[in-house]
This record gives C-alpha cells, sequence and structure tokens, in this order.
C-alpha cells in the first residue's frame, strides 16, 4: 500500500513538473517576428533614452562652464579669458563635430545598437502602421527613410531637436554662448533671441568707421562681425583683434575677419543706453570707436 | 536713583539687543531682496539648482511613461503577431501605469519648491536679463510669467512636455499604450 502510494505521488510529481514545463513553453514561446519587433522597439527607446540624456548632460556640462566664465566677469568684472579657454576646450573635446569627440561616440554607439538590433525585423515591419508594426511611418519626418541606418539616424536628429531644445529652454544662453565660441553651427535647434547684425566697417585700412549711436529693439541680441577691410595695410599676417565691450559683456574677434567670425551681445531687456567701445589692434594700427546701444 | 543690578541690567538689555538684531537682519534682508542686486554666486546657484531639478524631473516623466507604454506594447504585439490574449497581460500593466499622473504632479510640485528656495529671493528681472542674469526673458514672455514661481513653473510644463515628445519620437505607439493604459489624457504631449 505504501509502496503505491509513493509511486502515485512520484508520478503525479513528475506529471506536474512536465505539465509547467509545457505551460511555461506555450505561454513563452514567442515567434520570431514577435521576438525581433520587440527586440528593435526596445534597442530603439533605451538606446535613444541613453543618447538623450548623454548629449543634455554635455550641453549643459558645456554651457555650465562657460555660462560660469560670463557671470563672474559682468557681475564681479576682471578678466575671465583664462576661464573661457578652459571652458571653450573642454566644450570643443566634448561637443565638437569630430567622431573622437563624446558627443560624436554616443551618437555613433546609438546608431550601432540600434541599428544592429532592427536589422531582421527590418524597414518595412518598422514604419508599419498595420497591426504588428512598429508605427514610424506616424513619424512624418523620418517615414520616407529609405533604409534600417536611414531611419536610425532620422529618429536620432528627432530627439537631438528635442534635447536641444530643452536646453534652451533650462539654459536661455546656452544658444548665444555655444554661437559665441563657435560651436552654433552644430547646434541649430538651440534657441537663439532675434538678431541685429552690425558690420564694424572701415573708414580706411586699420581704421574704423564709427558706428554712433546703434538702436536695437528689446529682447533683441546685437551681433557684431568686422568688415574685412578693417585689416592694417603693409602687411599679411592675420593676426589683428577687434575688441568690443557692451556694458558688462566683452568679446574678441580674430581675423580674418567676415561674416564667419562674429560675437553676440544682449539682448537687453528694459528700455535706455548701453554704452559700447570698439577696439582694432592689427600690427601698427590702433583704433577705436564708442558710443551708446539705445534700447527704445 | 537705584541702579538695577547686573543681573537685572543684562535681564533688561536682552530683549532689546534681539528686537535690535532682528531689526537689523530684516533690514538686511529687505535691502537684498529689493535693492542689491543678486551676486554672481546666487544666479549661478539658482541656475544649477533649476537645471538639476529640471532634469531630475525630465527622467522621472520618461522613465514612468516609457515603462508603462513598454509594458502595454509588449501585450499588444504578442497578441498582433502571435494571437496570444492580451487581457490579462494588459490589465496588468494598466494597473503599473494608473499611479503614474499623480506621481509626477508630485514630483512637479516637490521639485519647483526646491528651485523656489534657491531662486525666489532673486528679482524676475534679474532672472530675466541676459547680461548679469540667467535670460529667461524670451521664456518668461513667451509664457507670460509675472513672478519667478510662475517662471519656473512654465519652465518645469515645458520640460515635461519635451519628455512627453521625445518618448513619442522613440516610440510611436506610445500614445496608443498610454491610451491602452488609461493614462494618455494626463500626458497630451505624447503625440505628433
Amino acid at each position: 500500500m505504501k509502496k503505491r502510494t509513493t509511486r502515485a505521488a512520484a508520478v503525479a510529481a513528475v506529471a506536474g513538473i512536465l505539465g509547467t514545463v509545457l505551460a511555461v513553453e506555450v505561454t513563452h514561446a514567442a515567434s520570431v517576428t514577435l521576438t525581433e519587433a520587440t527586440r528593435c522597439r526596445k534597442a530603439i527607446t533605451t538606446q535613444g533614452r541613453v543618447y538623450a540624456k548623454k548629449r543634455l548632460g554635455l550641453l549643459l556640462g558645456c554651457v555650465d562652464k562657460l555660462l560660469k566664465c560670463e557671470i563672474l566677469s559682468e557681475v564681479d568684472g576682471g578678466n575671465q579669458n583664462a576661464c573661457r579657454t578652459l571652458a571653450e576646450d573642454s566644450c570643443n573635446d566634448r561637443l565638437g563635430s569630430g567622431s573622437t569627440t563624446t558627443l560624436g561616440k554616443a551618437q555613433a554607439s546609438f546608431d550601432e545598437k540600434a541599428g544592429a538590433s532592427c536589422v531582421v525585423f527590418d524597414l518595412p515591419g518598422m514604419l508599419s502602421t498595420a497591426a504588428g508594426g512598429l508605427w514610424y511611418a506616424n513619424d512624418a519626418t523620418c517615414a520616407a527613410s529609405p533604409d534600417v541606418p536611414t531611419l536610425i539616424d532620422c529618429i536620432r536628429g528627432q530627439i537631438e531637436q528635442e534635447v536641444d531644445a530643452a536646453v534652451g529652454n533650462t539654459k536661455p544662453r546656452a544658444g548665444i554662448l555655444l554661437a559665441n565660441m563657435g560651436l552654433g553651427d552644430e547646434f541649430p535647434n538651440l534657441p537663439l533671441p532675434p538678431v541685429q547684425t552690425l558690420v564694424v566697417g572701415a573708414a580706411s585700412p586699420g581704421t574704423i568707421q564709427p558706428p554712433g549711436a546703434i538702436n536695437l529693439p528689446a529682447g533683441t541680441a546685437l551681433r557684431v562681425e568686422g568688415d574685412p577691410g578693417l585689416a592694417c595695410t603693409g602687411g599679411s599676417s592675420n593676426n589683428g583683434n577687434l575688441t568690443i565691450t557692451v556694458g558688462t559683456q566683452s568679446a574678441t574677434i580674430k581675423e580674418p575677419w567676415g561674416p564667419t567670425r562674429f560675437a553676440l551681445f544682449g539682448p537687453y531687456t528694459t528700455s535706455g543706453s548701453v554704452a559700447y567701445t570698439i577696439d582694432l589692434k592689427d600690427q601698427s594700427c590702433n583704433d577705436s570707436a564708442s558710443g551708446n546701444v539705445v534700447i527704445p | 536713583m537705584i541702579r538695577p543690578t547686573t543681573t537685572e541690567t543684562i535681564i533688561m538689555r536682552a530683549p532689546a539687543r534681539t528686537v535690535r538684531r532682528v531689526v537689523t537682519l530684516l533690514a538686511l534682508i529687505a535691502s537684498a531682496s529689493y535693492a542689491d542686486a543678486a551676486t554672481s554666486k546666487e544666479l549661478l546657484d539658482c541656475q544649477k539648482q533649476l537645471e538639476s531639478q529640471v532634469r531630475a524631473f525630465s527622467n522621472v516623466v520618461l522613465q514612468g511613461l516609457a515603462g508603462c507604454a513598454q509594458k502595454v506594447v509588449e501585450c499588444k504585439l504578442a497578441d498582433e503577431i502571435d494571437a496570444v490574449d492580451p487581457t490579462a497581460c494588459i490589465a496588468k500593466a494598466a494597473a503599473k501605469c494608473t499611479g503614474l499622473p499623480s506621481k509626477v504632479s508630485d514630483q512637479a510640485a516637490a521639485r519647483q519648491a526646491k528651485v523656489a528656495a534657491r531662486c525666489g529671493l532673486i528679482p524676475l528681472a534679474e532672472i530675466e536679463q541676459f547680461s548679469e542674469g540667467l535670460g529667461f526673458f524670451n521664456v518668461a514672455t513667451s509664457c507670460g510669467a509675472a513672478s519667478v514661481t510662475a517662471l519656473v513653473g512654465c519652465v518645469f510644463d515645458a520640460a515635461r512636455c519635451s519628455a512627453e515628445r521625445e518618448l513619442f519620437t522613440l516610440d510611436p505607439r506610445a500614445q496608443d499604450s498610454l491610451t491602452t493604459g488609461g493614462i494618455a489624457a494626463s500626458f497630451p504631449c505624447v503625440a505628433p
């Protein structure tokens, strides 16, 4: 009796285990299509968040450094050129356009990881808005992507727009600070205020044509660039400097002058006058002009 | 004239000294708030606190929403591709999404209070100006903020919306998933 009971219990136990194993098998036996769809979607969302976080951190970190130098210069006075040089070097290493910068590596990592996870599921499945698709065709900007790498690249571009706009919302001076250090073109989605350009003209080579009073609407930044004709005659060196000071803000534009080298000031938010000076130093030529920026 | 004892003198003088100190302190606070411009440290601390709280808040929003959307979409994909009954799976996923709107609102309120504590004594005009300030003029103008508290609220609202849009970019099925999870109405920026 006792033996029979033991055997029956053992059989029941084995049957139970088998049943459980089979049930688990039935529950988790996802098809290849489902596995790949899930893998692709998860890779894009996970890697996309990782990349967005990285880009946000790098941008905010760089702007932190730049902003600190500017605030210290504007509020406490003193020369912050060393502070600016350190900050700009750090920003160039992290955010510059090359593939070896920290940002470049993060971009490559997203493209590689997300792309590799979606190769099997492929473009039609990713774009499809039908049952079982990932619906990327609903993104008007990326819907026409011809292949997986292009779609992944396009999604990254969308993330970048969103992140850069978020940086502008949290640190509104970011756009101006990056533009002033020459990284503005890398981040076109960082919001910039409206801009009015002043080209510092030459009365003759090596001499400034005084701009007089500069009328600037409230909320508009003053963009200053130098006319190439400012260069001192008699030499071919490109080491002239145009130093502009508006109120407590100051910047130096190095030769060669022209529209690609500029400095942004302000914007000024209350009506009144802000004094400016422009100093030219190029070889033997020294000249300066001064006046007021008038905000109505 | 009878002079008070030393003990009496101390007892009598103490309240007067305290009152004088309090008055001096109030005068200092008043002058710091309304007359003196913010120091560079105050401006930088305010900016740092705002940035730090907004980043943490955005993470909470994005992480919470992405988690909810993922649980729901996995149920739906299994149904659509492998014809697995999604009922129990979705019910379980939706239960995990339910608390998200209140969690996000609570986080926003707590973090905004922390920013206000750091930035609240700086006049709005100084936070708005680009020179010797933080440059929030256009942000404040576009959302009609007339106080530092209102401006901080605007920045948080924009950050929340940005996190929601980011989710939609990464996962175009997210709006549908949140609708199934019963919380889409609380996150209107999860949309094209």
